[in-house]
């Protein structure tokens, strides 16, 4: 199973056949990687071409079972993993920074010398086209707050969420190590859809193409609603400066007199407005903390929709639907009140059909010689089947914990 | 009709034999038995079709109705969860018997469940400022259903019309309510169909009610849909739509037929039948068609979903196509048409003394001189009503040409669940 996420740590893992020859099991070693292709590529495939056709492609991390069990995180493993282990950075940034600025300064040194992005230095290593970078001048380019503090010591992974969270910035680093970056917005889309109209459309027992949509066939949709996530205030307390927004108004104690159930957080912003702004945004994230899972029959749902893009959702019993009259979409004959959300995460099968390879670590022409580049392992790999899930509504992690606020 | 067996739309046409097997365990009942009784073998072989149309991926209903004359005591509402269907003879021999089973589960309600219907949603989208506040809302079901609840308002008007085998109660006003809203009664078993719209497939020269999602590939003037106020088919000879209404306890034809085009003023015809048509969805509620038309030029197709609600005189319809085109309608008599807001009806009473209501969500530009439509500029998707004023200008209330304007734009989703008293 791969369990794609957006700007999150990916991760997957698979099975060999017990029958797999010893000789391909002792192939694919730690921190070699993985590639998925949607259908097996034949031919004397080198890293650039096979990582190009790939749907997915990460590090193993994991191995198990006879050394038939690998499991592992995907691309933005070489920017830091989960403990905080990674490429640190062990230089202070300050602020009012742009974003290229942070960028170039995040990645100055460590493409050219390969020290701080291990793994993705061989052939051209991550890309940063420039035209990723949000237009200067546009207001997203730069920070809206000055946030002022050093972040030395983090991972180039951290820093990035902390940035890009900060300055409204989504980025994406693909298979074939291209970093890209967008502006936040609604207008955003990694794979189907455009501007406000999303490609998919997740609707109960009623799926299927139209001329402009897609239903993917729902198996099963729920909404997780969570209280204890969401306050009824938030307040941003800084060193000088403190600020509340109301997030959900009626929160009644025992005796049904108003009642506050207030958040605290505290931050690095140092004047009254930022704080204000701070406390504003914070509350806009928690008002939708519900979460949406998805169980769709698809053989790849990444052909339609990948982790970042909007669906169109609708479902009467979990009350999914527009908020506004004159939302919604015709969909299959039907006007249907759908309200759109995003896909932060979605988790698929390596199914029969799918290509999948072991990549070595390094380069074999100055490091491990005797190694082929890229070995094809579809053969061995057990094939999964089950159905594809989807994470909709908010991601699973707060904005804060993007902002590296609380 | 009576019949001995009926299990959703099963066995309301061609009657169904008494199962010969029922076994009962906990809420999980199997049922089987033999089809034998129906006359030819076309017709065994479309009901083994629909049995196997009550469950699976193109099952339509989540609840249906089952009624039986072997023991009476066990109707009630049951979820079809999976059938099977075994010839024991050759297919097209005379004798042949089609051994069948179905597997049930009884819903705790038994005869008398809670019937919820769930509607949430707002007007469809339009240019004519129509907003769920300002046009009346529109909620059917069967006149016989007691106790019906849904929401607190005070400004309903509940009128009625009267179907092919029954008549239905018609709930409109009521400003936002019913766009969010659970209305809940009690639905007798035997009214369960009553006023429900269906689709119909010509089988041997009889119209046959189709069971869930699947249809035989067949000419387009073999498949019909009909709710028992007003059928939609379509005329390959003019390559139209025809509508008729159930008017007074009978069914009469609208004089006028109405053609799509695609060009505009020029009003270039479509000028073909649908190649296809499939059932997009299919319950007491809604059903929905789709007709497919390789009309447009290069690559392009034309879909078209027809679609008609319990108790509606209105056919919700829409066009979409992957080219943009000036869509539109045309009527296929020169009679003149009056204007209304976002839409027109015939002037006069037409021959049966009845009139059609046309209008669109969408910008558009109309004729009266002899009543036509179509969008101002191209675009991929053009929704659109054909509705029905029974009686003409002699309607009044529910039925005026304003009124089927208006319960067009009513559009919430609805779904129906039944569950625990």
């Amino acid at each position: 199973m791969i369990n794609e996420t957006f700007m999150r740590l990916d991760d997957w893992s698979l099975r060999l056949d017990p029958e797999t020859p010893l000789s391909v099991r002792k192939e694919c070693r730690k921190r070699d990687q993985v590639v998925i292709t949607e259908s097996r590529i034949d031919g004397d495939l080198d890293r650039d071409t096979l990582t190009r056709a790939a749907l997915f492609r990460g590090p193993i991390l994991k191995r198990s079972n006879q050394m038939t069990e690998f499991g592992g995180a995907g691309m933005e493993w070489f920017l830091g993993d989960a403990a905080g282990y990674g490429p640190l950075i062990t230089w202070s940034f300050l602020a009012n920074r742009t974003w290229a600025n942070w960028v170039s300064r995040i990645t100055s040194g460590s493409i050219e010398t390969g020290a701080g992005w291990a793994g993705l230095t061989y052939a051209s290593g991550i890309d940063i086209p420039a035209t990723v970078f949000p237009d200067a001048g546009a207001t997203d380019d730069g920070f809206p707050y000055s946030v002022v503090g050093g972040y030395n010591y983090a991972t180039n992974r951290e820093l990035l969420e902390i940035i890009g969270g900060a300055i409204g910035v989504e980025w994406d680093i693909t298979p074939d190590g291209i970093f890209q970056a967008v502006g936040a917005g609604s207008g955003n889309y990694w794979q189907g859809g455009s501007g406000s109209t999303p490609l998919v459309v997740i609707m109960r027992g009623h799926e299927g193409r139209d001329i402009n949509l897609i239903g993917l066939e729902v198996v099963d949709l729920d909404r997780e609603e969570d209280s204890t996530r969401t306050p009824s205030d938030v307040a941003v307390l800084s060193d000088s400066a403190y600020a509340s927004t109301s997030v959900e108004a009626a929160w009644r104690d025992v005796v049904g007199d108003s009642f506050k159930h207030l958040a605290l957080e505290r931050s690095t912003a140092d004047t009254s407005a930022d704080v204000a702004s701070l406390a504003a945004d914070r509350a806009e994230a928690l008002q939708t903390t519900d979460n949406y899972r998805a169980v769709v029959r698809e053989w790849y749902p990444g052909r339609f929709i990948k982790p970042g893009d909007y669906v169109w959702a609708f479902d009467d019993i979990c009350e999914i639907n527009s908020s506004a009259e004159g939302e919604g979409i015709l969909y299959r004959g039907e006007w249907v009140a759908a309200d759109t959300l995003r896909c932060y995460g979605i988790r698929w099968a390596i199914r029969e059909g799918m290509g999948v390879y072991r990549l070595s670590r390094g380069d074999p022409a100055t490091y491990e010689t005797d190694r082929t580049e890229v070995l094809d392992i579809t053969d061995y790999v057990l094939p999964e089947d089950g159905d594809c899930e989807l994470i909709i509504g908010s991601p699973e992690q707060s904005i804060a914990d993007i902002l590296g606020l609380s | 009709m009576t019949t001995s067996l009926q299990i959703g739309r099963l066995g309301l046409d061609i009657d169904m034999e008494a199962p010969m097997r029922w076994e009962e365990s906990g809420s999980r009942v199997t049922v089987s038995g033999v089809i034998s009784a129906p006359a030819t073998a076309a017709e065994k072989l479309w009901q083994a079709e629909q049995i196997l149309n009550l469950a699976g991926p193109t099952r339509g209903e989540l609840a249906v109705p089952v009624i039986s004359t072997a023991w009476p005591e066990r109707d009630g509402w049951y979820e079809v969860m999976a059938t099977e269907v075994s010839p024991e003879r050759g297919f097209t021999a005379g004798d042949n018997r089609l051994g069948w089973s179905a597997t049930m589960r009884r819903i705790r309600g038994g005869k008398q469940p809670r019937y919820e219907l769930r509607r949430l949603g707002y007007p469809i989208d339009n240019d004519h400022s129509i907003t769920r506040s300002s046009y009346a809302g529109f909620l059917c079901y069967p006149a016989n259903a007691t106790a019906p609840d849904f929401g607190d308002d005070t400004t309903w008007t509940i009128g009625s019309r009267s179907a092919e085998g029954g008549s239905v109660a018609l709930v409109t006003g009521g400003g936002t309510v019913l766009y969010d809203t659970v209305a809940s009664l009690y639905v007798p078993l035997t009214d369960a169909y009553i006023g429900a719209p269906k689709v119909e497939v010509s089988v041997g020269g009889s119209w046959r009610t189709v069971v869930g999602k699947d249809i035989r590939l067949t000419t387009a003037d073999l498949v019909r849909i009909n709710n028992g106020l007003i059928r939609a088919s379509w005329d390959t000879t003019n390559h139209r739509l025809q509508i008729e209404a159930y008017v007074s306890g009978a069914w009469e034809a609208l004089e006028d037929e109405f053609t799509f085009t695609t060009g505009g003023a020029t009003l270039t015809p479509f000028g073909t039948d649908p190649s296809t048509i499939t059932v997009v969805r299919n319950d007491a509620s809604r059903v929905t068609i789709q007709l497919l038309f390789p009309i447009l030029s290069g690559q392009h197709r034309a879909v078209m979903f027809l679609s008609l609600r319990r108790g509606d005189r209105n056919v919700l319809g829409s066009i979409k196509s992957s080219s943009s085109r000036q869509f539109g309608i045309t009527t296929s008599t020169a009679a003149a048409a009056t204007t209304l807001t976002s839409g027109f009806h015939r002037t006069a009473d037409d021959a049966n003394g009845n009139r059609y209501v046309i209008c669109s969500p969408r910008t558009f530009t109309g004729d009266l001189t002899f009543g036509t439509l179509y969008l101002n500029s191209g675009s991929q998707s053009f929704p659109f009503g054909i509705g029905v004023e029974a009686g003409g200008t002699a309607a009044t209330g529910v039925n005026t040409a304003g009124s089927v304007r208006s319960q067009y734009y009513a559009q919430p989703g609805e779904q129906i669940y039944v569950s625990l008293p």
